[in-house]
């Protein structure tokens, strides 16, 4: 590649604004800096690991739910309802389920914020 | 849902174009003074939800003659579902600050428009630190003795007010148990999102199946936590944002100061990051006759990490619908991953 990505672009600007542009902005403008550099960092990882994040989620949604079939968001949508209608409610079951959205909302943290990742 | 009443906004273009002389005779008139001068007036943040201004006034004549550092706070453009509008409030901080809890002084609500734009309140500007990080950052090992303690005497103060209220009876009394009257609450909420949210969704059914026997009704504060008191080296010195003041269990109030999203740097000390957990309850306890145990509040803690989840979605959204763009609401929506673990964590055991 001879062109740089979309993660690789934020990151330079994300370093351009921390490294340069932060020590020259009067103190009630450095708490959106970083914030906007905050921002700019959960993009780049998005970008990363998104695709791979969104393929592990649902592959672990359908064994929850059962069908192999349905997109993320309508399998996010079915489980949902299960476990409202108390069909994750036997300690085995809520072992399992507990199990698999950890894992999911590990992946999400990986994202949002790396440094809380136990 | 604040986070410092001490640094101010950069953006105030808005101020120059404010006519003060309506607010400058509203003062004059309320303070009984001759004459009203507003030295500065500062944008105070503590406030995605309203806005907060110091203003530094000089007053002579009458019985508040003097300089004066008191706070105007008014209505902001959007708010929250939940949240009680100004009117409202300073009815509640009347009604807490005569049961002795520390509350800066109400002064004087003003229903008239014309005079600010919107509805607004003045009250006394206490001085001390709100910041959360600030506050338990200092905490040191053992955490603030005196101020963990102090902080769970006020709320014992808070929570010895008790339904009927004339004074408060714009506040519905919840009919049914206050935890199933919540969930059913976060549910119709998750119900008008496009996306679903398990881990929330299992988080409430758990709150269901789990529904402690009900320590009866009482005033909650509802959003008691570090960042939204202010406290000095003298201790605690006011409590802020009474904007989600409602009747409830009083274990609510408990497992939101407790819990672990509302404890910034020091994850260990359970009081809000800033003290022991013992110190908080001894400190209640020598308040309240109701006996508060330690294993009370796990549930109450699942309850407050729904809360604040369900709280950081609504934020998201309002930035997201172009109501109210915003980093800084955008960028709460992006604490729920965190908080979903928490969920998880507080109800992959045994039931408590």
């Amino acid at each position: 590649m001879s062109q740089p990505n979309a993660h690789e672009l934020l990151e330079i600007a994300r370093q351009t604004l921390l490294e340069q542009l932060l020590p020259a902005l009067p103190g009630e403008l450095r708490y959106p800096a970083r914030m906007i550099a905050n921002a700019m960092a959960i993009a780049a990882r998005e970008n990363c690991l998104q695709t791979h994040a969104r393929r592990q989620e649902l592959a672990l949604l359908s064994s929850l739910t059962g069908d192999t079939e349905a997109p993320l968001h309508e399998a996010r949508r079915q489980l949902a309802r299960d476990i409202r209608q108390g069909r994750h409610d036997s300690a085995q079951s809520q072992h399992s389920l507990t199990r698999a959205l950890r894992q999911i909302a590990l992946a999400r943290l990986a994202v949002s914020n790396p440094k809380a990742v136990p | 849902m604040s986070s410092s009443q001490t640094s101010t906004h950069a953006d105030d273009a808005l101020v120059a174009k404010t006519d003060l002389r309506p607010l400058v005779e509203f003062i004059r008139q309320q303070a009984e003074a001759t004459r009203v001068v507003i030295g500065a007036r500062k944008r105070l943040s503590g406030g995605a939800i309203q806005e907060n201004w110091l203003l530094e006034l000089q007053i002579e004549g009458g019985p508040w003659a003097g300089a004066r550092r008191w706070v105007l706070r008014s209505d902001a453009l959007s708010a929250l579902p939940a949240s009680l509008g100004r009117e409202q409030e300073f009815a509640v901080l009347q009604a807490v600050h005569q049961a002795g809890v520390k509350v800066p002084l109400p002064l004087w609500l003003c229903r008239d428009t014309s005079i600010h734009g919107r509805v607004f309140f003045l009250m006394e500007h206490v001085p001390g630190v709100a910041a959360g990080r600030l506050l338990s950052a200092d905490a040191g090992p053992q955490g603030q003795t005196r101020l963990a303690a102090q902080l769970g005497a006020n709320l014992a103060r808070l929570h010895q007010l008790r339904p009927p209220c004339p004074a408060l009876a714009f506040l519905p009394v919840p009919q049914e148990s206050p935890a199933l009257n919540t969930i059913s609450a976060y549910r119709r909420y998750l119900d008008t999102l496009n996306e679903a949210y398990p881990v929330l969704e299992w988080g409430l059914r758990w709150c269901e199946l789990n529904v402690p026997p009900s320590t009866g009704l009482c005033l909650l504060h509802r959003d008691y936590r570090t960042g939204n008191y202010l406290a000095s080296e003298r201790g605690l010195e006011a409590v802020l944002d009474w904007e989600f003041t409602g009747w409830g269990d009083p274990c609510e109030d408990l497992g939101w100061f407790t819990a672990r999203c509302w404890r910034f740097t020091r994850p260990d000390l359970e009081a809000g990051g800033i003290g022991k957990l013992d110190d908080f309850l001894s400190g209640y306890h020598k308040v309240s006759p109701l006996r508060i145990e330690r294993s009370q509040l796990h549930y109450w803690q699942v309850m407050a990490t729904l809360r604040w989840a369900v709280i950081a979605l609504q934020q998201g959204q309002r930035h997201l619908s172009g109501e109210e763009p915003s980093l800084e609401l955008a960028l709460t929506a992006c604490l729920l991953p965190e908080l979903e673990l928490d969920i998880l964590e507080l109800t992959s055991g045994e039931a408590p």
